[in-house]
C-alpha cells in the first residue's frame, strides 16, 4: 500500500472514531487524577472576601483544550461566589473568549459582570505586569476591558494588592507559568494553579511536585476531571469519548505498524 | 523570588567562575574535546543536498522573541547562511516576532557579505509572516510547499506547531535538522525530523559549529556548572536528611 | 592581551555609567519635571510636542550613529549591552526590602527596584516600533506579489483583503461601536470575521495536529530494541490512563490496597508524577545552565567576537 493511501486511510480511521463517537456518544465515567483534586480542593478552600485571579493567555488554537478548563474553573468559582477577575498575557484573543464564556456561565449562578467578575482584558508587559499587579493592582489595570475604571468596578473594591489576591490561575497553551511562580508565588507566597494543553503539561510537573502550584489540570481530560469534581459535565466530558477512542486508534495503529514491521522484517531474514 | 538570596548568589558566581574560566583557558590554546552531535553534522550536508537540486532551503527561528533561545537559533542561522552564501543557495527565513525581523535580515545580509555576494542577497527571503502561532505554521507549509525547498532547519523554541511544520516538510521530501530546548516538542521532531538537536546540544551548537575557543571554552564551563550544581544538590540533600528541613545549610543560605 | 583590553573597556563603560549617574543626580528635579509622563488629551499641545520631541531626538540620534566608524559602533553596541544588563544583575542579586545577603541589610532596600518598570516600558515601545516594520515588510512582500502577478498572486490579494477588513472593523468597532455597514453593525461584522472564521481557522489547525500525530507514530514508533519497547508500554499506559476508557480497562482491580498500582491511571500518574518528574528536572537543570552560559556570553559581548576574532 503506498505511503499517500496509507496516510489517508489512518486519517479517515481517526476521523471516523472521532466523529462516530460524538454522533453516538458513550457514557463513561472519569476518575480524577491527584493534580486536578489538589486544584479543586484548593478552589473550594478559598475565603470569598478575596480575589480570584483567571489568567486567559490562550487563543482559538487551542480552544478545544483551554476552553472546557476555563468554562470548569469559572463555574466552580461563581457556584462557591468567589469574585473573580479574567485577564491575558500573551494573546489578546484570551480574554475576549474567557470573557464570552464568563458571560454565558456567570447568569446561571446569578453572577452579574461588575458585581461579581470583571474582565481586564489583555495586557502586555509579561513579568513587569505581574510584578506590578504584586504590588498595586488598580495602579497597574487601571481599566476593564469596557475602558471602565477599576474604582468604579464594585468587585474591584478593597482590591490594592497582592495581599487582597485569593489564587491565580494560569490557563494557558504556553509555559508562562513560571512568571507567575517567579513573582508571586516566590516572594508573596500566592497561590498559583496551572490549566495547561495536555502536551505541555509534563513540563509543569517539577512546579507541582515542588508545591510551587496548587494543582493542575492536564488538557481536555483535566477539564473533564474538574467537571465530575463539580457535578457539572459538559464539553469536557463530552470530549471524553472521541479522546478514548482516538488514543485507541493511535495505539491500534502504533501496533499495527510494528506487526507490518517485523512480518517484513522475518521475510528479509529468510534466505 | 523577586531578588536573588545568598544560596542563588554563590551559586551564580562558581557556574559564572567556571565558564568564564574555562573561556580563558580555551584561549590560551588548549584543546578541548566535544564529542559528535550528528545533528549538528549534518546541517553541511542538508545545504549541500539543498545546492545539487538547485531549491532553496528554509530556516525557522522558532516562536521565541528575542530571548536566548532565538539568539542561539540566529546564531546556527547565520552559519547555515554563510553556507548557503556560498555555494549560492537560498535560505528562507521566516520569522514569527516583529522584533526578530531587521535582526534576522541584518544577519542574513551580513552572512552573504560575509562570503563575498552582497548582490546576490535577497532581502524578500527574510519575511514577516505572522505573530499568531498557527498562522505562522500555516504560513511556513506554504512556502514549503510553494518553493519546494530541499531542507529545512527548525531551531529555536517551538510549541505544537512543530509537528505541523514537521511533518509538511517530511511530504514535502526536504531534509529536516530540528533544534530545540522545547522539550515537550521534541518527540515530535525526532519522529519527523532526520536529525534532531535535543536539550543541551541546542546551546552548545553554535560552539561546535564555529569551534571557537570562547564557546568550546563556555561549553566545558557549563558542564562544570552542572557538576557544582550535582554537588549543590547532593549536599543539601545530604544537611536535609540530617537536620530536616530547617537545617544549618538552609538557614545560613536562605534557601 | 585581549583579556586587559576587555577589562579596559568594561571599566570605561562603568566609568561612563557613573557619571551619567551622576549627572542625573545632580540635576535630578530638573530632568524629572522635563522627562515627566504627559498624559494629555489630544488637543494638548504639550503631548503632541512631547511625542515630536522625542522621534526628532531618537531620528537624529540613530543618523549620528549611523555615520560613526565601525569599530566606535561596535563600542557603543557592546556598552550598552553591558550597562543595559548590569542593571538587571544588580537589581536582581543586590538584596531587596527586608532581605539580608551575607549578613547585609540594606537600609533603604534596592536603589534600582523602582526604575524596573520605567526600564521595561522603554524596552515595550522599542518592541512597538517593530510591529510598524512587520506590516511594511508584509505588505511589501505581497505587494510585489501582486504588481508583478506572480504565480500565486491570488494569495497576496486574500492577504490585502483579510487584512484590511479585519484592521478596519476591528479599529471601527473599537471606536464606534454603534456605527453600521451594509445594514449590520460594525461589531456584527468584526465578530463574522473573528469569531466564525479567524477562531475556526486557528482551531482547525491544531486539530490538524492529531492526525499528523497518528500517521508519525504508525511511521515511525518501531520496537526495534528492548529500550524501545519499554518506552512504548509507557506510552500506552500513559495514553489509556488519561482517558476513561482505559480506567475501565483495569476498572476491575480495587481502589485501594496494593493491587491499586496496577489500575492504568494509577500506573500513568506515576510514570507522569515520578519519572517524568525526575527527567523534566534533570532536563530543566541542563537547559537553564546552557541558558546561563548563553546569556553571559550575551551580556559581555563574548558571543560575536567583540575583543577576540576578526570583525566580518
Amino acid at each position: 500500500m503506498g505511503d499517500y493511501r496509507t496516510r489517508r486511510l489512518i486519517w479517515v480511521l481517526l476521523a471516523a472514531a472521532v466523529m462516530g463517537v460524538l454522533i453516538y456518544p458513550v457514557r463513561m465515567r472519569m476518575l480524577v487524577s491527584p493534580p486536578a483534586y489538589q486544584l479543586y480542593r484548593a478552589v473550594e478552600a478559598l475565603p470569598k472576601n478575596k480575589l480570584l485571579i483567571v489568567s486567559c493567555s490562550w487563543e482559538a488554537g487551542t480552544k478545544g483544550e483551554n476552553a472546557p478548563q476555563t468554562e470548569a474553573i469559572l463555574r466552580h468559582a461563581f457556584q462557591r461566589g468567589l469574585p473573580v477577575a479574567i485577564f491575558g498575557l500573551n494573546y489578546a484573543a484570551g480574554p475576549m473568549l474567557a470573557g464570552d464564556i464568563a458571560a454565558q456561565v456567570a447568569p446561571e449562578y446569578g453572577r452579574k459582570y461588575g458585581r461579581d467578575w470583571v474582565n481586564w482584558g489583555y495586557r502586555t508587559g509579561g513579568s513587569q505586569m505581574v510584578a506590578g499587579l504584586a504590588r498595586d493592582i488598580p495602579g497597574t489595570i487601571r481599566q476593564d476591558v469596557n475602558k471602565t475604571p477599576v474604582d468604579k468596578i464594585p468587585v474591584m473594591r478593597g482590591v490594592n494588592n497582592i495581599k487582597d489576591v485569593s489564587m491565580i490561575i494560569e490557563i494557558t497553551p504556553s509555559l508562562t507559568v513560571p512568571i507567575f511562580i517567579r513573582y508571586l508565588y516566590g516572594v508573596y507566597r500566592t497561590p498559583i494553579g496551572y490549566a495547561c494543553t495536555g502536551v505541555m503539561a509534563p513540563e509543569a510537573f517539577p512546579y507541582l511536585d515542588s508545591g510551587q502550584l496548587v494543582g493542575m489540570l492536564k488538557g481536555l481530560t483535566g477539564a473533564a476531571e474538574y467537571e465530575t469534581l463539580i457535578g457539572h459535565p459538559a464539553k469536557g466530558m463530552a470530549g471524553m469519548g472521541p479522546q478514548s477512542f482516538a488514543h485507541l486508534v493511535v495505539i491500534a495503529i502504533i501496533l499495527l505498524g510494528n506487526i507490518l514491521y517485523l512480518r517484513e522484517r522475518a521475510r528479509s531474514r529468510r534466505p | 523570588m523577586e531578588h536573588a538570596n545568598t544560596l542563588q548568589l554563590l551559586l551564580t558566581l562558581a557556574c559564572v567562575a567556571a565558564i568564564l574560566g574555562t573561556i580563558a583557558t580555551a584561549r590560551k590554546g588548549r584543546q578541548l574535546y566535544v564529542r559528535r552531535i550528528p545533528g549538528l553534522q549534518a546541517i553541511d550536508q542538508a545545504v549541500g543536498r539543498a545546492t545539487e537540486m538547485g531549491r532553496p532551503l528554509l530556516f525557522s527561528v522558532g516562536l521565541g522573541g528575542i530571548d536566548v533561545d532565538t539568539l542561539q537559533a540566529l546564531s546556527v542561522a547565520q552559519y547555515v547562511g554563510r553556507l548557503a552564501a556560498r555555494y549560492g543557495t537560498r535560505m528562507i527565513v521566516p520569522v514569527v516576532e516583529p522584533v526578530l525581523l531587521p535582526v534576522a535580515q541584518e544577519l542574513t545580509r551580513d552572512a552573504w557579505k560575509a562570503e563575498g555576494r552582497e548582490d546576490a542577497y535577497r532581502p524578500e527571503d527574510v519575511r514577516f509572516l505572522s505573530g499568531e502561532q498557527f498562522a505562522y505554521a500555516a504560513g511556513v507549509i506554504g512556502l514549503m510547499s510553494r518553493e519546494q525547498v530541499a531542507s529545512t532547519f527548525f531551531f529555536g523554541y517551538f510549541y505544537g506547531e512543530a509537528l505541523l511544520l514537521a511533518e509538511s516538510g517530511l511530504e514535502v521530501g526536504a531534509v529536516q535538522v530540528a533544534g530545540t530546548p522545547a522539550t515537550t516538542q521534541v518527540p515530535f521532531f525526532l519522529v519527523s525530523c532526520d536529525y534532531t538537536v535535543i536539550g543541551d546540544e541546542f546551546y552548545a551548537a553554535s560552539a561546535y559549529l564555529t569551534r571557537e575557543p570562547t564557546l568550546l571554552g563556555s561549553l566545558i564551563g557549563q558542564d562544570i556548572s552542572k557538576a557544582l550544581l550535582v554537588a549543590a544538590i547532593l549536599v543539601g540533600t545530604l544537611f536535609a536528611i540530617w537536620q530536616g528541613k530547617e537545617n544549618l545549610l538552609a538557614r545560613l543560605l536562605g534557601g | 592581551m585581549a583579556w586587559r583590553k576587555a577589562l579596559v573597556l568594561y571599566a570605561i563603560y562603568l566609568a561612563v555609567a557613573l557619571a551619567a549617574g551622576g549627572f542625573l543626580i545632580i540635576f535630578s528635579s530638573p530632568l524629572l519635571r522635563f522627562f515627566q509622563p504627559i498624559k494629555g488629551a489630544a488637543g494638548d499641545y504639550r503631548f503632541w510636542l512631547a511625542i515630536a520631541g522625542s522621534v526628532v531626538f531618537w531620528v537624529g540620534l540613530f543618523a549620528l550613529m549611523h555615520r560613526l566608524p565601525n569599530p566606535l559602533k561596535r563600542r557603543i553596541i557592546t556598552g550598552a549591552t553591558f550597562l543595559a544588563g548590569l542593571y538587571y544583575v544588580l537589581e536582581y542579586y543586590l538584596p531587596g526590602h527586608n532581605q539580608v545577603l551575607f549578613f547585609w541589610r540594606p537600609a533603604h532596600g534596592n536603589p534600582f527596584t523602582p526604575l524596573k518598570q520605567s526600564v521595561g516600558y522603554a524596552t515595550m515601545v522599542v518592541a512597538g516600533f517593530s510591529f510598524f516594520l512587520a506590516a511594511i515588510n508584509l505588505s511589501l512582500v505581497h505587494a510585489r506579489n501582486l504588481l508583478r502577478l506572480r504565480s500565486g498572486w491570488y494569495n497576496s490579494l486574500a492577504f490585502f483583503l483579510a487584512f484590511i477588513a479585519m484592521a478596519l472593523f476591528g479599529l471601527w468597532s473599537s471606536y464606534a461601536p454603534t456605527a453600521r455597514f451594509g445594514g449590520l453593525a460594525v461589531s456584527r461584522w468584526h465578530g463574522y470575521l473573528f469569531q466564525e472564521m479567524y477562531v475556526p481557522l486557528n482551531a482547525t489547525m491544531f486539530s490538524v495536529l492529531a492526525f499528523y500525530i497518528a500517521t508519525a507514530a504508525f511511521r515511525a514508533f518501531r520496537v526495534r530494541t528492548a529500550e524501545a519497547g519499554f518506552m512504548m508500554t509507557a506510552a500506552f499506559v500513559v495514553m489509556l490512563g488519561q482517558v476513561p476508557v482505559g480506567m475501565w480497562l483495569t476498572s476491575s482491580l480495587p481502589l485501594h490496597g496494593p493491587l491499586s498500582a496496577l489500575r492504568v491511571e494509577v500506573m500513568a500518574n506515576w510514570l507522569l508524577g515520578v519519572i517524568n518528574l525526575a527527567a523534566m528536572r534533570a532536563v530543566l537543570f541542563g537547559v537553564l545552565v546552557g541558558y546561563l552560559a548563553m546569556s553571559l556570553r550575551i551580556w559581555l559581548s563574548l558571543e560575536r567576537g567583540a575583543f577576540f576574532e576578526q570583525e566580518l
